[in-house]
């Protein structure tokens, strides 16, 4: 199944490059050998029919993987991307201009959980959509239950909320916002410049952050609401206010588990040239290309 | 006379993308010419790289016992793209020697029971091989050639 972040659809020319993406990282993990080496991530189903409080039940949740990744409840996460790539969650990025998707999750005991985010996005926004669809990943399991597409759900779905839940208390747990504020700001007024340190310091957009330190009452509303238009009246609304800078994600592309899959197979002959260009859906040339640079790169590591 | 300057060769892409990065098409277009054979599967991935071999002929798979095999092949030899897989095929079923520069292709064609398996080195001795003899017919010797050489090592 997949789903939208927005009550759009997953447009067609995004669905069918997802599905080769997820289905070239199985087949090269089961080329090189690494196929089932990491452990999926635990299935905490939620059952509208049981469980009465789908928030609460969201919070445990986040609070409870961020303790099984040896998170704890306190220190920021540094890079999002590298953290689930490591356990080995499929994570594909690409940009895909004119469509409200923002991140599209699918899971099946093959494949595991894959997540695809759009690249067109704010670095923000494609954080919290990782966090976002993980949430649907644990905690929505059962609900991807066609192969074939499906549509995004609506923004108040229920399913919807508590993945956005998952999202702010994975990324900003209370017990650590908590202590920052009172460490950073105190009994000082806030002002824009303490948002702008916070939101670097988790790593989520400047509005998220208002609105979770309302949300804790470390702010007043009515003191949330004034942040909120000051940093509206210096923000294009297109883009994030004093945005973060994509190295993090450059620094996990450059090093994802996939590509160090694809150059260990191929740089040891369990994958050919043909084969690179179809896993990375790439033409010939540039897959020569980008093969002669890898190669290139070792020789000077090695030199 | 060297062996590849008589057999028909089904060529993978790997090799003929090498010659067409080193600005050598034209050349290996002409040391393979009348005798050159090109799975549509290579023809396809050659295609989305906008490069054409002129001079090559292409055969597509059209026989169960071909489809049967390459598919056989495609599960077995997991590593394998199209392209190589329909070179082999082509190779195994119209008796001809195998043309590539990827390691897993050429045990797969030793596996398989292809009788002569190359790579761009084996072109390479092959032409300068075909040059030197030329050049002493014409009694003196070809400066170009070990250049080229030196060029194709830097590709490989």
């Amino acid at each position: 199944m997949y789903r939208a972040l927005a009550d759009a659809v997953a447009p067609s020319d995004l669905r069918l490059p997802f599905e080769h993406s997820c289905k070239a990282y199985r087949e090269l993990e089961e080329i090189v050998g690494e196929a089932d080496i990491l452990l999926p991530p635990p299935d905490y189903t939620f059952n509208p029919g049981v469980h009465s409080k789908p928030i609460q039940f969201a919070t445990q949740v986040a609070y409870s993987e961020r303790d099984r990744l040896g998170l704890g409840l306190l220190e920021p996460i540094e890079n999002l991307f590298r953290l689930f790539d490591d356990r080995g969650i499929k994570i594909f990025r690409r940009v895909i201009e004119d469509h409200d998707v923002y991140g599209i999750s699918a899971f099946s005991p093959e494949y595991g959980a894959c997540i695809f985010v759009n690249a067109a996005n704010t670095v923000e926004r494609q954080i919290f959509s990782l966090a976002h669809e993980y949430g649907h990943a644990l905690m929505h399991r059962s609900f991807y239950k066609s192969t074939a597409p499906a549509a995004g759900l609506a923004k108040d779905h229920e399913l919807e909320l508590m993945a956005n839940q998952f999202g702010v208390c994975f990324l900003v747990p209370e017990l650590s916002l908590r202590e920052v504020y009172l460490r950073d700001i105190g009994d000082k007024q806030i002002g824009v410049e303490d948002v702008v340190h916070m939101k670097r310091l988790f790593r989520v957009s400047a509005k998220m952050m208002i609105e979770r330190l309302s949300d804790l009452s470390l702010v007043p509303r009515k003191e949330g609401s004034r942040l909120f238009e000051e940093i509206e009246k210096h923000q294009d609304p297109k883009k994030e206010f004093v945005p973060l800078s994509d190295e993090l994600i450059k620094e996990w592309e450059d090093n994802s588990r996939f590509l160090h899959l694809l150059k260990r197979g191929l740089l040891g002959g369990m994958v050919s040239l043909g084969k690179f260009a179809e896993l990375m859906n790439v033409s010939l040339v540039e897959a020569r290309q980008a093969v002669q640079s890898w190669r290139k790169e070792i020789s000077f590591a090695q030199a | 006379m060297h062996k590849l300057e008589t057999t028909s060769v089904s060529v993978d892409s790997s090799v003929v993308v090498d010659f067409h990065l080193t600005g050598n098409l034209p050349f290996f277009e002409n040391a393979f010419a009348g005798r050159m054979l090109m799975s549509d599967f290579v023809e396809d991935e050659l295609g989305e790289s906008q490069i054409r071999v002129l001079g090559a002929e292409i055969i597509p798979l059209t026989k169960d016992e071909e489809w049967n095999f390459f598919a056989q092949l495609r599960k077995r030899k997991r590593g394998l793209g199209a392209g190589e897989l329909g070179g082999i095929t082509v190779a195994k079923f119209d008796n001809a020697s195998l043309l590539t520069n990827d390691r897993q292709a050429r045990q797969t064609a030793d596996e398989v029971g292809i009788g002569q398996v190359v790579c761009v080195l084996d072109v390479l001795v092959s032409m300068w091989s075909s040059e030197e003899k030329l050049s002493n017919k014409l009694g003196h010797q070809t400066t170009c050639t070990p250049s080229r050489a030196s060029q194709w090592n830097k590709c490989l």
